[in-house]
């Protein structure tokens, strides 16, 4: 009996193994922690710490315009040896079509007048510094529209992302867009000539009413404009058990509760750090070999920055 | 089906002042087809008897004549021997074609399925009426009476078959056999000439003793199909119910205009009103079978010496009503008097408006004006405030729990319609329209599992991803709620084609809904 047992075990952790040396290697690459006010469910710590766990080859944290957490993710992930990558998510302000927006000049630097805003549609972003200079962009683009905004707001139009604006087409960033349930082609376009070589369309398939149909639409989507599929997770917590407090905050948020916050939430626990299997099984493989790439572009380390020291 | 028939070339007893040709209607009424094959009277002048002929035979005779011992398929010469006084009209088939079509605008106040059986036939499919006009015997007395009114004689027959009935009329039945065995049983005593087979295979049927088309039924079929060929043998199959039957229905022209030459001339205005008759019941029908309304219609009037008068109809709200048509007539007919004889009758529809859409109460016995609103009160009166709710749509992504039971007071003070969406249900998300199922079940029911795949009537085959829903720990362990659900929908197809919704939590497959 007992060497049966034994066999039986032996059996069973070498099929585990196999299965573990198949799968895909992955990188997250959007992500939030609680610095995203009631909208990230985890500590940066604890993500850095799940990531490691499911063996993900590097973590991304992408705040909704700010940074204020990633001094502690990129210790927590310097201790345990993951590649940590900083970064950003940011949407684009609603305009309106004539193309003459009012600045406010009261608020800070007014934005750069475009003449060539006639779509209207609004884009989430994520920008990822990909060296030392891709972070000080970063950091001027979330200046730049925090300043123009009262406080816990910001404000970023399609204008501040053109070359010839002082954050400046945010150069030696790489940029995700999240596109809407119903992208536009010239969205596409229009991203893929400001951003040549350096912007992907984040596909995020977190188990909805029809994931088939969304590939297929964002597929045709990548073939129309030629930008790359990166898979992508739109993490809000480290682990499913984190959904009731992600609930909870969303309620918050809308400052209402959770019996009525209806549709307002999410309808699943798939916001999280998933295992490779999982995600294995939900992307097609390129959109997963795309992170890895992301993950090797970017080579910015918060260790990078040395500020000059003052002696008494 | 039903077939109501009747019968051409049988003189009615009414003498009408006018005639036209002769058109038999075979009418389908109602959930069957029901043939009436309604021969057009032919008129004579009041003093003498008349006979319509056609190659020197007469076709139809009218009650006098045949008293007279006149009688159809008779030699004209025999016809004058016996009643000398005896008025002949040749036969005109373009007159008849042109009743028909009038008796077919006619007959589309009884179903909006009619078609003509030429050259003297109307079906009439009337299953789909017979609640409406209360059963077959009233419909069956309303087209009579219609078509006497006109001044049709009809053989009629009411049968499954629309051939079926239209052999029955044509044999002069006038029954109404609603189910298949009784029409089949009145069909196998029908003589074989009814049917007007080709000469060559009535001889043979002749030669063969074949008397009734029972006895074909009889026979063998292919030893028979071999012998007089295939198409009276379908013919059979058709009035007997074995092949469908569809028939062409009868397109309603898209202008009304429609005239009759009078046989006689007429030089009183009032004597008009009787011919105008038909063609005003011609318009109802029409409009009816359109389902519009006219606001104006003209009636031109040829005299002898070939100027018109016209006789313009204005009716002061659009109306449809051939009694309100008729009354209007009379009163313009009354003090109009005839230049000169009339030989030539037109009606036509000059201003038609598009019937005003009103739907009938679900609760037919609801006087009108009385709809769910007041249904609602009455229940709540009887039933208690709280008995009573509506549906409600909750925003809730467990299945279970999107919809919930609201107070119906909200109803009772606005339109019903307006109610739903209810607006104290959280706005529902425009973008949020995933595939549910029409039908939920009440509670989820476990599904066997067979090496790995559910099973409901048959492996089934997941023909979807799997959607994840994960909701509702705030109520978990509260009595009554679906509290905290945690599963993966599929829809899913089994091997009778059933679509259904089911999904899989930690513990087993479940059914939750079906599709179709």
């Amino acid at each position: 009996m007992d060497l049966d047992f034994q066999g039986c075990r032996c059996l069973v952790s070498a099929w585990s193994v196999q299965l573990i040396m198949d799968l895909p290697d992955y990188a997250e690459v959007h992500c939030l922690s609680n610095f995203t006010f009631l909208r990230g469910a985890s500590h940066p710590e604890e993500l850095v710490k799940q990531a490691v766990a499911q063996g993900y080859t590097a973590l991304a944290l992408t705040d909704e315009c700010s940074l204020a957490g990633v001094v502690r993710a990129h210790l927590a992930a310097k201790a345990a040896g993951l590649k940590f990558i900083v970064g950003s998510e940011m949407t684009t302000a609603m305009e309106s079509t004539t193309g003459s927006r009012t600045i406010e000049s009261t608020a800070g630097p007014g934005p750069i007048n475009s003449t060539t805003a006639r779509t209207v549609n609004r884009l989430k972003l994520a920008f990822l510094a990909s060296n030392r200079h891709g972070y000080g962009n970063l950091s001027a683009l979330i200046t730049l529209a925090r300043r123009r905004a009262g406080k816990g707001e910001y404000t970023l139009y399609r204008g501040d992302l053109e070359s010839f604006a002082p954050s400046g087409g945010v150069p030696d960033c790489l940029v995700l867009w999240m596109p809407a349930e119903m992208p536009s082609v010239a969205d596409a376009v229009w991203l893929a000539e400001r951003f040549p070589g350096r912007v992907w369309i984040a596909v995020e398939l977190h188990a909805g009413p029809d994931d088939a149909t969304r590939l297929e639409v964002l597929q045709a989507l990548s073939e129309a404009s030629g930008l790359p599929l990166l898979a992508t997770g739109d993490v809000h917590m480290h682990a499913r058990a984190r959904r009731p407090l992600q609930d909870v905050l969303t309620a918050l948020r809308l400052k209402t509760t959770v019996f009525d916050a209806g549709y307002a939430l999410f309808p699943n626990g798939e916001r999280h750090l998933r295992t490779r299997l999982r995600l294995s099984r939900l992307y097609p493989p390129s959109s997963l070999a795309e992170t890895l790439k992301i993950a090797a572009r970017c080579q910015f380390s918060l260790d990078e920055p040395q500020y000059i020291r003052y002696n008494k | 089906m039903l077939s109501l028939e009747a019968l051409s070339l049988r003189p009615s007893p009414s003498t009408i002042d006018s005639t036209a040709g002769i058109g038999t209607t075979k009418a389908t009424v109602g959930a069957s087809a029901t043939e009436a094959k309604a021969g057009a009277n032919t008129i004579e002048p009041k003093a003498g008897t008349s006979a319509v002929v056609s190659r020197g035979r007469v076709l139809a005779c009218d009650r006098l004549a045949s008293e007279a011992g006149v009688s159809a398929g008779q030699k004209l010469s025999t016809a004058l021997g016996l009643q000398p006084g005896l008025a002949v009209f040749e036969r005109d088939a373009l007159r008849e074609s042109a009743a028909l079509m009038h008796l077919a605008c006619w007959a589309g106040r009884f179903t909006p399925t009619v078609s003509m059986s030429p050259p003297a036939g109307l079906l009439l499919e009337i299953g789909g009426c017979l609640r409406l006009f209360g059963g077959v015997a009233v419909i069956v007395e309303a087209v009579l009476n219609g078509c006497a009114e006109q001044g049709y004689s009809t053989g009629w027959a009411v049968a499954p078959s629309p051939l079926g009935a239209r052999w029955l009329a044509q044999a002069g039945a006038g029954d109404i056999h609603a189910e298949l065995p009784a029409m089949q049983s009145a069909l196998a005593v029908l003589p074989c000439c009814i049917p007007g087979w080709p000469g060559e295979v009535e001889d043979r049927l002749n030669a063969f003793g074949l008397k009734r088309l029972g006895d074909l039924r009889a026979l063998p079929g292919a030893s028979l199909r071999r012998r007089i060929g295939n198409g009276p043998l379908d013919d059979l199959a058709r009035a007997w119910g074995d092949f469908p039957d569809p028939q062409k229905p009868f397109i309603f022209p898209d202008s009304f205009a429609c005239d009759i030459e009078l046989p006689a001339r007429i030089e009183h205005a009032e004597a008009l009103a009787f011919v105008g008759q038909r063609l005003f019941a011609a318009l109802a029908g029409w409009l009816h079978g359109r389902q519009l309304l006219v606001r104006a219609c003209t009636l031109l009037m040829t005299h002898d010496d070939a100027t018109q008068t016209a006789l313009e109809l204005r009716f002061a709200e659009p109306a449809a009503d051939e009694g309100r048509f008729l009354r209007l007539l009379r009163e313009h007919l009354s003090r109009l008097t005839l230049a000169a004889p009339v030989e030539i009758l037109r009606l036509q529809a000059d201003e038609v408006v598009n019937k005003p859409g009103a739907s009938a109460p679900l609760f037919d016995q609801a006087p009108p004006g009385e709809g769910v609103p007041a249904c609602l009160e009455r229940l709540r009166a009887r039933l208690g405030e709280a008995a009573v709710q509506v549906l409600g749509q909750q925003a809730d992504y467990r299945p279970e729990c999107a919809t919930r039971s609201l107070d119906v007071a909200p109803t009772l003070t606005r339109n019903f319609a307006h109610f739903l969406p209810s607006t104290a249900v959280v706005a529902v998300n425009a973008a949020c329209k995933p595939q549910r199922p029409l039908w939920l079940l009440p509670k989820p029911q476990v599904l066997a599992e067979r090496s790995g795949t559910p099973q409901w009537h048959g492996p089934l085959k997941l023909l979807s991803g799997a959607e994840r829903l994960e909701s509702g720990w705030w109520d978990q362990g509260e009595k009554g709620m679906a509290g905290d659900v945690r599963r993966d929908y599929f829809v899913a197809c089994n091997p009778a084609g059933q679509w259904i919704w089911i999904f899989r939590d930690a513990d087993a497959w479940y059914l939750h809904g079906l599709f179709s």
